[in-house]
């Protein structure tokens, strides 16, 4: 398991690596990539801006990754996101998961992917052509 | 029942993140509370303090909304609020709930 929050992510062929490393059980391996939008709502998308709480942040994401190897079963996650400025078209959060079979691997990729977005102490400020402004967050 | 002077209370440290920083104004805070406050009693403290801008953190009924809150970097469910008391050199960490992605 890794979780990060920094302002680089690791290159997706070296996560991809370190998960397969994990355990010689492993059959499926799924990927997401998130990628900073360059319009909004009709607007053109200047950068996105992100915040956290780093500390509070990867325990959240550590926790997620456990409840989602007791309820999948799957066999490893790494989840990377992203701080600070970012750019259009720019890679802003990789979650990568690995399990014997396929199935608990996309079921499981969704809810970290859900779960990331919902629970982890991040925000994004958008900065568009005419204004900037923080995105408000959801219970769910 | 007399008032705890300055000299009795406890020490809390009040730190604010992204959305609610920003429209709230200031980023740190230092309160001065009883010992063994809740973290309620601690939000209605900052409430006397921001006025107004109260309502990023409290509805209409006094009820908590939108925010996310730790205590030396633990969260807290809004469950646990109640039961949650505080002590000197505590930090409280009021966020927005979570728009990351």
């Amino acid at each position: 398991m890794k979780v990060k929050i920094h302002r680089e992510l690791d290159n997706t062929s070296s996560l991809i690596d370190e998960v397969k490393r994990s355990s010689n059980e492993i059959g499926a391996i799924a990927v997401f990539i998130g990628v900073v939008r360059g319009v909004s709502y009709g607007e053109r998308v200047l950068r996105l801006e992100y915040e956290a709480h780093e500390v509070l942040a990867e325990k959240v994401m550590e926790k997620i990754i456990e409840e989602s190897k007791d309820k999948y079963g799957i066999i490893d996650a790494i989840v990377e996101h992203k701080i600070g400025s970012v750019g259009v078209g720019e890679d802003v959060m990789k979650i990568v998961v690995a399990s014997r079979h396929r199935r608990e691997c996309f079921k499981a990729l969704m809810e970290i992917v859900d779960r990331v977005k919902h629970e982890v102490p991040i925000w994004k400020k958008e900065v568009t052509e005419k204004r900037s402004y923080w995105v408000e967050g959801s219970e769910n | 029942m007399e008032e705890k002077s300055d000299k009795e209370r406890i020490k809390v440290v009040i730190k604010l993140y992204a959305s609610l920083r920003d429209r709230i104004g200031f980023k740190e805070k230092v309160l001065y509370v009883k010992e063994g406050q809740g973290i309620i009693s601690l939000l209605h403290e900052l409430e006397k303090v921001i006025g107004d801008r109260g309502n990023l953190i409290f509805d209409d009924n006094g009820n908590l909304k939108n925010v996310m809150l730790s205590v030396n970097n633990v969260l807290v469910s809004h469950q646990e609020l109640s039961r949650l008391k505080l002590y000197n050199g505590d930090r409280v960490d009021i966020m927005p709930l979570p728009s990351g992605g």
